[in-house]
């Protein structure tokens, strides 16, 4: 096609950007002008076009034209003319595109044609584009041309995958029941092509849920054997001399997502398989041969280890996997590391061996590549145990001196959870914490010094006293501390600087020369805290009163709003009136709960994290069992805070990890008086202000009123008590597989607590509670079945629009036994659709998992709005174009008003406005939507509806304004659900 | 999940080809194009071919100016996805006979094409060389039928 060839040269011989974007300016116009002008443009020249205006797309110049032309290219008779239209889409098109609509009779047309090439071209462009509109309109087309017995292999083949593109839009178009037995008896196909693509099919299935699909597994490790043992395949599908490479790893992967066999002759079957690959492979001088291979082995490795002590092959994967880690290939060693790590996690009893190669591993610390360095450290950490603590830190410390800033974060916030856990003696903990706060300064999150704090306030006086003389003598001996060491030392000395005044030279006036020495140059936030500390230490000793009382009077002016506020703040509490609160503010801060370690959970926020070069943590730390003997007491009960005290949840937002008591951000002094007025009567502990998110409170906070919701292991009591009673009687399996709302979630949309789902193994129950843009939700599981659930765990669909925190759960649910997990929720914008839960566990009858909708719908951040019909339209009008309709029969016609009430006010939490519709067999109903950041009652959050009923036909239409579609769509089908006849 | 997308670039950080087998904000595509060009650009000849992007992996290889990147998710099976990649280059050497930059940036549209035979939905189509060869001869000879003629004259030297 000389004329693109001839533009693409043009563009390309440009001297500048700025010449280029006039070339490309000069071709659209001229472009636009033919598609307008020429009203029979043959199809060469329109093909010409398209292909241009691709071009311009790829080198990244906004189009905004030539959709129409590229639409008519792709109905057109001609293969040539439609291919282009076709590739058109490829690139433009992407889900949720409205120009969907206008093509998906032209692709459903080529689909179910009887040419082959125009069956390829829609196949490769559903695949290309995915989408909701295209797996609910196509996917039946596409499943057909995938198990029809005359499809022709080629075809088969991008049908098998375009099915696997579809399932992962919505997991509900291949049940089971329905499809496992025509699509696994696909896998007995002898094309290697057709094998391959049905293979990542059946893996696609299988990672979502593998109940059903159990045959994958002997038809996986038969295809093997043909494979691998008796070779037979047709040359064609040989690559660098192995059996197409593909297809192997493939199978392998599908045995991994079972139980270990217990057939013997598939034992049998997978065992050989696996014996010839692992003692099979060597090493090549070939590069792409040497990958082929071993993407094989590594794959078999990793099947060893799923199959774990059942598999004679492990320990020669051991073997290997250390031969690995010291090879010169870059590749294989980063593999090795990484592999190691996973065996260690899942076969711990291999720890032993090894270990053997600490040594080799600890020098990949020091690799020139980063990808390996990162690899390395997992595995470090992963490995590390009560036994090798000590080791593994002092060389973890002594790499961070050497550290990339990469790495050193990630590096320090390992250093302090291993430290921690595997601590013998909580004394080598502070130092080794001190150790990092002095040496990697900017590195080191606040989490870990608040969590040092935390551990230090638990324990006894002993590790009290020893941390105080820790930090006075790191603080002596730096010039120039950095700031989060002048904020451990202000703390730990502001709290126990008594433990130590006694001995010479750190007498309580010292300690206090010594901080102000620092204070002058220190940030607002470090200064803010220093005060708090010397306003302690004047409270235990009068003689630096008088010293303590000039600095607060300076700074009663200070220009940090913080500063200002806590230095006039003091002052007024010495006056002699408040003498008996200031006892009581000033006194030492109770223990902290025991909760997950904040570090912890900062490790692993910041594998989520945005920043391209942020690691990914995918090990866990180990030995949980460990963790506890290491971990300090929990507080005593007389110290536990009461509920109340913990603040509603207003006034703790989801803030990763407020500082602990009174030190550090802003806001905290307030707080400290604040909590003085709620607890100053009863004269209970100073305000705790909890060291994490306050998440944990949600038990506390609803078993008060619900009757012990907290699980409190065993008993074996009726699981629905525990839910505060009341559930409605759920179905078995409704919410399962996440298809359209199960009568439980649309209970659950007018309701707070109730039953979220419910089968033969596993209860799941759930509890809410909102307030504004903020809510928090506990799930419960229950086990209703005789075996445990291992490996629980859960996962939540995405939605941006909420940001979800969510608390750990216990890996292991025992029979008759429940465990909850909290969530706290935050709206940030409008949204239609909440997440959904994906269950998984490892029960009686192997791995399952359950999908269901949460009950987090939008009307549960609604709030009623209350205004005149003049304010309902003008603010109806404002969402012009923004509404949407539903038309349904009634359950009860005419549509009673107690029933309105129930389902838009006692439901929705909106107001059904009177007198705004002249006819009372209408309802107008108006909420508003509370995000965060957003107006309260603002005209853009507001959530409108009307309700016109037509009684004699028995009818409603439900209209449905807001400034966000989804969140319409969402409103209306809720309305709907719960008035229409069913 | 398989391959999350495709990306061609020059050594000079120029895109030669794209294509996305998640949906991805057009935002978010094109930070993650910048992102991991600058990192894999950086990159020195003998490490390894594997670097961690957010909670995914990128595999990538250089041949002679271009490097071939593919995203994909910490599960996957890194080698062969180099396999794949090299898969792709073999292929596209066969057609275009000796394959350089330039006929990917003359024949955007024939790589796109050849792409769609091997990989679709982020995974693997065909292991078989001569099966795509095959069936992109096939589609050549449909496109010429109508009037079409291969771009030959586009052959130069870098």
């Amino acid at each position: 096609m000389r004329g693109l060839t001839v533009f693409i040269s043009d563009l390309r011989n440009c001297s500048s950007k700025e010449q280029e974007e006039k070339r490309v300016e000069k071709e659209m116009a001229h472009i636009r002008s033919k598609f307008t002008s020429d009203s029979n443009m043959n199809g060469y020249n329109r093909k010409k076009y398209v292909w241009k205006i691709l071009y311009m797309y790829m080198l990244g110049y906004e189009v905004d034209f030539g959709h129409m032309e590229a639409v008519n290219l792709l109905s057109s008779q001609k293969y040539s003319e439609k291919s282009v239209g076709y590739a058109w889409c490829a690139l433009m098109l992407r889900e949720g595109d409205e120009l969907l609509r206008l093509i998906i009779n032209s692709i459903r047309v080529d689909l179910i044609s009887r040419n082959d090439n125009a069956v390829c071209l829609a196949l490769n462009s559903i695949c290309n584009v995915g989408g909701k509109e295209f797996a609910e309109t196509l996917s039946n087309d596409v499943l057909k041309l995938l198990t029809h017995n005359i499809t022709k292999t080629y075809v088969r083949k991008k049908a098998a995958l375009t099915a696997l593109r579809l399932f992962r839009k919505s997991n509900d178009t291949l049940p089971a029941e329905q499809w496992a037995d025509r699509i696994l008896a696909l896998l007995d196909e002898k094309n290697i092509g057709v094998l391959t693509s049905v293979t990542s099919l059946v893996l696609g299935v299988l990672a979502v849920d593998s109940a059903g699909w159990e045959a994958a597994a002997p038809k996986a490790a038969r295809t093997l054997t043909r494979l691998v043992l008796n070779k037979d395949y047709s040359n064609d599908y040989l690559y660098y001399g192995i059996p197409t490479p593909w297809l192997q790893i493939k199978l392998l992967k599908v045995l991994q997502h079972f139980p270990p066999p217990e057939e013997h002759a598939l034992k049998l079957r997978v065992s050989e398989v696996l014996q010839r690959i692992v003692s099979g492979t060597e090493v090549t001088k070939n590069v792409n041969k040497n990958n082929a291979t071993h993407a094989v082995l590594f794959e078999a490795i990793n099947l060893s280890i799923h199959l774990g002590q059942s598999s004679e092959t492990l320990p020669q994967c051991i073997n290997l996997l250390g031969r690995f880690i010291s090879i010169r290939e870059a590749n294989i060693r980063y593999l090795g590391l990484d592999t190691m790590a996973r065996l260690s996690q899942e076969q711990p009893h291999t720890l032993d061996d090894l270990k053997k190669h600490q040594s080799t591993i600890l020098f990949s610390l020091k690799d020139p590549d980063i990808s390996i360095r990162r690899r390395a450290l997992d595995l470090v950490y992963a490995m590390c145990d009560t036994a090798t603590v000590k080791e593994t830190v002092s060389e973890l410390l002594n790499y961070l001196d050497n550290a990339d800033d990469h790495i050193k974060e990630e590096l320090v916030l390992k250093i302090a959870i291993l430290s921690e856990r595997f601590a013998s003696d909580n004394s080598w903990y502070v130092d080794v914490v001190l150790q990092l706060v002095r040496s990697a300064g900017d590195q080191v999150a606040d989490e870990v010094w608040y969590r040092i704090v935390q551990i230090v306030t638990n324990q006894g006086e002993d590790l009290q006293r020893y941390a105080a003389q820790g930090v006075w003598t790191i603080l002596n001996a730096e010039v120039l501390p950095h700031k989060n060491l002048v904020k451990v030392a202000g703390y730990v000395l502001g709290e126990f600087g008594h433990t130590i005044a006694e001995s010479p030279g750190s007498s309580p006036s010292e300690q206090i020369t010594l901080l102000h020495k620092h204070f002058r140059n220190a940030d607002p936030d470090v200064r803010a805290l220093l005060l708090n500390t010397y306003v302690k230490i004047a409270h235990t000793y009068a003689e630096v009163a008088q010293m303590v009382s000039e600095v607060m009077q300076q700074h009663s002016a200070a220009m940090d709003q913080e500063v200002q506020q806590r230095a006039a703040e003091y002052i007024s509490l010495s006056a002699p009136s408040l003498a008996s609160i200031k006892g009581t503010v000033l006194e030492m801060m109770p223990h902290f709960t025991e909760r997950e370690s904040i570090v912890s959970k900062a490790l692993a926020s910041k594998s989520k994290g945005d920043d391209p070069e942020a690691p990914t943590r995918r090990v866990e730390p180990r030995a949980e069992a460990a963790h506890a003997e290491a971990a300090p007491p929990p507080p005593p009960p007389s110290r536990q805070e009461t509920p109340d005290l913990l603040g509603g949840l207003a006034d703790e937002p989801a803030a990763p990890a407020p500082p602990p008591g009174g030190g550090g951000g802003a806001g905290s002094a307030a707080d400290l008086l604040g909590g003085l007025d709620l607890g100053g009567g009863g004269g209970a502990a100073p305000p705790p202000a909890a060291p994490s998110s306050g998440a944990d409170d949600l038990l506390g906070l609803m078993g008060g009123g619900g009757g012990g919701a907290a699980p409190s292991g065993g008993g074996g009591g009726d699981l629905l008590d525990a839910l505060g009673g009341g559930a409605p009687a759920a179905p078995a399996g409704g919410a399962a597989a996440g298809g359209g709302p199960s009568p439980q979630w649309l209970a659950l949309c007018m309701r707070n607590d109730g039953v979220l789902f419910e089968d033969a193994t596993l209860q799941i129950g759930v509890k809410m509670e909102f307030n504004g843009h903020q809510g928090r939700m506990a799930l419960f599981f229950g086990n209703k079945g005789q075996f445990p659930l291992q490996q629980l765990a859960t996962v939540l669909s995405p939605c941006p629009q909420l940001a979800i925190q969510v608390s750990p759960l216990p890996s292991t649910l025992q029979p008759r036994q429940q465990l909850s997990q909290n969530f706290l929720i935050e709206c940030n914008a409008p949204f239609g659709d909440g997440p959904q839960v994906k269950v998984s566990f490892m029960g009686g009858s192997g791995p399952a998992q359950i999908v269901a909708r949460l009950p987090l719908n939008p009307s549960k951040f609604f709030a009623p709005l209350v205004t005149d019909g003049g304010d309902f339209f003008r603010r109806w009008k404002l969402f012009e174009g923004k509404e949407l309709q539903k038309i349904f029969k009634l359950k009860t016609a005419p549509l009673a008003e107690p029933e309105v009430e129930r389902v838009c006010a006692g439901g929705m939490k909106m107001a059904v406005l009177r007198g705004v519709d002249p006819n009372t067999a209408n309802y107008v109903v108006a909420g508003w939507m509370a995000v965060k950041g957003g107006a309260p009652q603002s005209d853009t959050a507001s959530v409108l509806m009307r309700l016109e009923v037509n009684a004699a036909a028995g009818m409603c239409r439900a209209s449905v304004r807001a400034s966000d579609a989804g969140l319409a769509t969402a409103v209306a089908q809720i309305v709907q659900s719960h008035l229409a006849a069913p | 999940m398989g391959i999350h997308f495709v990306l061609l670039i020059s050594r000079q950080g120029k895109v030669r080809l794209t294509k996305w087998y998640s949906a991805m904000p057009s935002k978010e595509r094109a930070r993650a194009v910048r992102e991991v060009s600058a990192v894999v650009l950086s990159r020195q000849q003998k490490q390894c071919n594997f670097l961690e992007y957010k909670d995914k992996k990128i595999i990538y290889k250089r041949y002679a100016s271009l490097y071939f990147l593919a995203c994909v998710d910490e599960e996957d099976n890194e080698l062969i996805v180099l396999e794949t990649i090299h898969h792709f280059v073999e292929v596209l050497d066969r057609y275009f006979g000796n394959v350089c930059e330039l006929d990917l940036i003359f024949n955007f549209h024939k790589a796109y094409h050849i792409l769609d035979e091997l990989l679709i939905a982020g995974e693997l189509q065909e292991p078989s060389k001569k099966a795509i060869l095959r069936v992109t001869a096939a589609q050549d000879a449909l496109m010429e039928g109508s009037g079409d003629s291969k771009v030959s004259d586009s052959k130069y030297e870098i």
